[in-house]
C-alpha cells in the first residue's frame, strides 16, 4: 500500500514541481481533511464506547474498577497526540512506543471485565483502544494498524468465549464488542487507501492530459531537457577550444567527448520526429505505460483535434487504468493508427484500432463508450476474453501529410 | 470534476458494503442463538436482515436511492419486531448490528447527494426512534441506542470529510494540471525552438565531429574560429536572443519565410574556412516555409560535408533551381565519385542525415556518380 507512491513516479520522472505539488498533494492538501474525517469518526466510536460502560457501569461489583483502563487509555492518547504535534513525521520508535502502550489500557479493561460478562458487562476501554487506531492509519500506511487493531479484537473475542459456561447467550455481546473494535479499523484502512489510490489516478490522468493540447509532433518534456544540457555541453567545449584551453589536435578525451555529444545531438534532432502527444501520454503515465503499446510508425495521431486526443487518452485510461486490478491484471491493450490514402492532397480519416485483450467487454466502464464518441464513429467486435475496437476519425482534411508541418500549415492557412 | 465524482461514490459504495453486510451478517448470527427473540420473530427478522443486504447490494452496485429506502425500511421494521419481541442479549445485539452498522452504512452513500444530509439524518432518525421504542416498550438493553447513534454518526461524518477531502484534491489537481500543461507547453516550445535552429545545430555537429577526429585536416586557426563562432551562437539560443552571423539572420523565430540566399552564405562561409569553395548559381530569392528551408539546407550541409571529406577535390557546384511545384538543389563536385550501387543504403548516414530530412518535408534525394567521374546529388523540396 505504501508502494503506491513509488509507482506514481515509477518509470517517468516528472519535472521537479509537478512531482512535488502531487505528493503535497496526497499527503496534505485533500489527505488532510481525509485524516481530520477518520478522526471525528473515530472520537465518536470511542464516545459510544464510552457510553457503553456508563449504561453498564452500575454492574460492575465492588472491587472491580471500570475507570483505570479508560485513563490509561486517555494518557496514551495524550502522549500519541503530543508527539504528533511534536514530530508530524512520527519516528519508529514513537509509533513502536505508542503500539506498546495501548496494551496497558487493553490490559487493565480485559482484567477488570473477566468473569463479569454474565452481569452483562464487557470490555469498552479494550474496544476503544482499538478504535484510536483509525487516525493512525492514515499516518504510516494501514497494515500494522489494522494487525493491532485485529489483535485487540481477537483478545476481547478470546476472553468472552472463555466465559461460555457461565454466561451463556452474553457471549454473543463480548464478541460483537469485539467485532465494533476490529470493523471501523478496517474501514477506515478501506478509506484511506482508497482516497490515495484515487487522487493518485486522477492525478496521473491530469497530467498526461497535459499532452492534448501540445502540437502535431511533441518532443516530449524530457527530450527538451535533454536537448538543452547537450547544447550547453557543446558549448562549453566549443567555447574551450575557440578559446585556446584546449589545444589542436584535441587530446583523446576531449575528441571522444566532442565525438559522444555529436552522437547524441544528432540523435536528439533527427529522432522522434513522427513521436507524438500519444506516445508522450502513455510514456509519462504510470497506469497506461504499463500495459498499452502504440503502433503508429507514422505519428499520424498528431493529426487528432483536442477533444478526440482526450476521448482517446480516456478511453485507454478507463481500459488499462481499470480500478480493480486483479481484472485488468493480464490487460494488454494496442493501439494501431492508420492514415487512409491521401485523396487530391486532402487527408482521409484517421483509423485507429484499439486492441483490447485480457478483459471481457462486461468488465470494461461504460464511461468508455462516452468517450469513443468524441472520437468519430466506432465498431466493436468482442471475443470471450479480448475487444477490438474499431474507429474511423474525421481529421481537418487540409493537415499536411509531414510528420513536423504544423508551421507549414498555418503558412498555407494564411 | 463528473468523473471524481463518479470516483468518489465508488469508494463509498465500497466501504458501504463492507460496513453493512457486516452488520447484516452479525445481526443473523445474532438471531440464530435460539433465546435471542421469540421464534417467529426471529424467522421473519433474518428474512428482513438478509433483504437489507440484498437492497445494500443493490444500492451500492447501482448508486440508485430506492434501494437504499428499501434497506432502511426493512431495516426498521426488523428492529421493531425484535425490540418489541422483549428480546435477549442476543436479540439486542442484532438490533446494535442492523441500527449501528447495516443501516448506517448507508449514510456512507447517501451524504454527498444532493439533499444528502437531510435524507441521512432523517433516516437516522428514524433508526434511533425504532430502537428507542423497542427498548421501552420491549424493556430491551439501552446499548443498541448507543450503538444506533455512534454507527450513523461516524458514518455520516467519515462520508462527509472523505467528500471534502476529494473535492479539495479534485482542486489540488486541477491546480497541479493545469500548471503541468502550462510547463509542457513551455518546455515543448523550447525544445520546438532549438530543433528549429536546425542549421545552428548543423554546424556545431559538423564542428564537434571534426573536433571528433582532433582537427585533423582543417587549419587551425579556422578550426578555432568555428569553434567560438559556434559556441556564440549556443549561447544566444540559450540566451534567447536572436541569431546572427554577421549580417546574415541564421534564425528569427518569427520569420516563417525565409530568403535562402542570404542563410547560404553562412553555409559558404563555414566551407571556405574548412578549405571546401562552394559556388552557387541559381536562384537566390526562395520562398519556402521555414522547416522546408531548414531541411534542404540542412541536407545540403551534409552533402557538402560529403564532398569536402570524400571526394579529394577543394570545390563543389550548388545549383539552386525552382519550378511552380518544387525546389531543386543540385550538389555537383568532379572528385572521385563512387559506385552508387556499392554503397548500402544506409551507409555514411546518408539515410538519416539527407534523406530522412527531406522525407519529413516531403522531398526526396538522388545520387548519381561513378568512380573517377564525380558526383551529382539532386536534393528536391516540394513547394507548398
Amino acid at each position: 500500500m505504501s508502494g503506491l507512491h513509488s509507482t506514481i513516479e515509477r518509470s517517468f520522472r516528472r519535472p521537479a514541481r509537478s512531482a512535488r505539488a502531487a505528493v503535497d498533494m496526497r499527503e496534505r492538501h485533500g489527505g488532510r481533511r481525509m485524516s481530520a474525517g477518520i478522526t471525528i469518526a473515530a472520537a465518536v466510536l470511542v464516545a459510544g464506547h464510552f457510553a457503553h460502560l456508563l449504561v453498564t457501569a452500575g454492574a460492575y461489583p465492588a472491587g472491580r474498577d471500570p475507570w483505570a483502563a479508560w485513563i490509561a487509555l486517555a494518557v496514551v492518547l495524550a502522549g500519541g497526540v503530543v508527539s504528533r504535534l511534536f514530530s508530524p513525521r512520527m519516528p519508529s520508535w514513537v509509533y513502536l512506543a505508542l503500539f506498546t502502550a495501548l496494551a496497558v489500557p487493553v490490559g487493565l479493561d480485559l482484567v477488570a471485565t473477566q468473569g463479569l460478562l454474565h452481569l452483562g458487562v464487557a470490555p469498552t476501554a479494550a474496544a476503544a483502544s482499538a478504535v484510536v487506531l483509525m487516525p493512525v492509519t492514515t499516518l504510516r500506511g494501514p497494515r500494522v494498524p489494522v494487525v493491532v487493531a485485529g489483535v485487540v479484537g481477537a483478545a476481547i473475542a478470546i476472553a468472552a468465549l472463555l466465559q461460555l459456561p457461565a454466561a451463556g447467550p452474553l457471549v454473543v455481546v463480548g464478541v460483537a464488542v469485539a467485532v465494533s473494535a476490529v470493523l471501523p479499523v478496517v474501514v477506515a484502512a478501506l478509506a484511506i487507501v482508497g482516497f490515495r489510490r484515487l487522487v493518485g489516478r486522477e492525478l496521473d490522468l491530469s497530467l498526461v492530459q497535459s499532452t492534448v493540447q501540445t502540437p502535431r509532433s511533441a518532443v516530449g518534456m524530457r527530450a527538451s531537457e535533454e536537448l538543452a544540457r547537450l547544447d550547453f555541453d557543446a558549448e562549453s567545449l566549443l567555447e574551450d577550444v575557440g578559446s585556446g584551453r584546449l589545444p589542436i589536435p584535441l587530446p583523446t578525451d576531449a575528441a571522444l567527448r566532442a565525438g559522444a555529444l555529436a552522437a547524441k545531438l544528432r540523435v536528439r534532432l533527427i529522432e522522434g520526429r513522427s513521436d507524438t502527444w500519444l506516445k508522450h501520454a502513455v510514456t509519462e503515465s504510470a497506469y497506461l505505460s504499463r500495459r498499452v503499446t502504440i503502433d503508429d510508425p507514422d505519428g499520424d495521431a498528431g493529426v487528432l483535434a483536442p477533444a478526440q486526443r482526450d476521448g482517446l487518452l480516456l478511453t485507454l485510461w478507463l481500459i488499462a487504468g481499470e480500478r480493480r486490478p486483479r481484472r485488468a491484471a493480464g490487460a494488454r491493450v494496442v493501439v494501431r493508427v492508420r492514415s487512409e490514402p491521401f485523396d487530391d492532397d486532402e487527408r482521409g480519416p484517421l483509423a485507429i484500432e484499439i486492441e483490447v485483450s485480457g478483459v471481457a467487454r462486461r468488465h470494461l466502464d461504460p464511461a468508455i463508450w462516452d468517450a469513443l464518441g468524441s472520437l468519430g464513429s466506432h465498431e466493436v467486435v468482442s471475443a470471450s476474453d479480448s475487444i477490438r475496437i474499431e474507429l474511423v476519425c474525421p481529421v481537418d482534411p487540409n493537415a499536411p501529410a509531414a510528420a513536423s508541418a504544423p508551421r507549414s500549415a498555418r503558412t498555407r492557412g494564411r | 470534476m463528473h468523473r471524481i465524482h463518479n470516483e468518489r461514490d465508488r469508494l463509498l459504495a465500497r466501504i458501504a458494503r463492507l460496513t453493512g453486510l457486516s452488520g447484516c451478517a452479525g445481526a443473523v448470527l445474532c438471531l440464530l442463538v435460539p433465546d435471542s427473540t421469540g421464534l417467529v420473530a426471529r424467522i421473519a427478522a433474518i428474512v428482513l436482515t438478509l433483504l437489507v443486504a440484498g437492497a445494500i447490494m443493490l444500492h451500492t452496485e447501482r448508486g440508485e436511492l430506492g434501494p437504499a429506502l428499501g434497506a432502511a425500511a426493512a431495516g426498521v421494521a426488523a428492529i421493531l419486531l425484535v425490540g418489541l419481541d422483549t428480546p435477549g442479549p442476543a436479540g439486542s445485539t442484532a438490533i446494535a448490528a442492523i441500527a449501528g452498522a447495516a443501516t448506517a452504512s448507508l449514510a456512507l452513500t447517501l451524504v454527498p447527494r444532493r439533499h444528502g444530509q437531510l435524507i441521512v439524518a432523517s433516516l437516522a432518525a428514524l433508526v434511533v426512534v425504532a430502537v428507542w421504542i423497542g427498548a421501552v416498550a420491549g424493556r430491551g438493553s439501552l446499548l443498541p441506542i448507543v450503538a444506533a447513534v455512534a454507527g450513523w454518526a461516524a458514518c455520516g461524518l467519515l462520508a462527509t470529510w472523505t467528500a471534502r477531502a476529494i473535492d479539495r484534491a479534485a482542486e489540488r489537481i486541477s491546480e497541479v494540471g493545469r500548471a503541468h500543461e502550462a510547463e509542457r507547453l513551455a518546455s515543448e516550445a523550447e525544445s520546438q525552438q532549438r530543433q528549429d535552429a536546425r542549421l545552428l545545430h548543423d554546424t556545431v555537429l559538423a564542428t564537434l565531429s571534426l573536433l571528433a577526429h582532433s582537427g585533423v585536416g582543417v587549419g587551425q586557426a579556422a578550426l578555432r574560429d568555428q569553434a567560438r563562432d559556434d559556441a556564440r551562437l549556443l549561447r544566444q539560443l540559450r540566451l534567447g536572443v536572436p541569431l546572427e552571423v554577421g549580417s546574415h539572420p541564421m534564425y528569427a523565430p518569427e520569420a516563417d519565410e525565409d530568403a535562402l540566399g542570404s542563410t547560404f552564405e553562412s553555409v559558404r562561409q563555414r566551407f571556405a574556412r574548412m578549405g571546401l569553395d562552394v559556388n552557387w548559381h541559381g536562384a537566390g530569392q526562395l520562398l519556402l516555409p521555414r522547416d522546408s528551408l531548414d531541411a534542404l539546407l540542412g541536407a545540403l550541409g551534409e552533402c557538402l560535408e560529403n564532398v569536402r571529406r570524400h571526394s579529394g577535390v577543394n570545390e563543389a557546384d550548388v545549383t539552386v533551381t525552382d519550378d511552380e511545384r518544387a525546389v531543386r538543389a543540385m550538389i555537383t563536385d568532379a572528385g572521385s565519385g563512387f559506385q552508387t550501387d556499392a554503397v548500402e543504403p544506409g551507409r555514411l548516414g546518408f539515410a538519416e542525415s539527407v534523406v530522412g530530412r527531406l522525407h519529413a518535408v516531403g522531398g526526396r534525394a538522388r545520387v548519381f556518380s561513378s568512380p573517377g567521374a564525380g558526383t551529382t546529388v539532386m536534393l528536391e523540396v516540394p513547394k507548398p
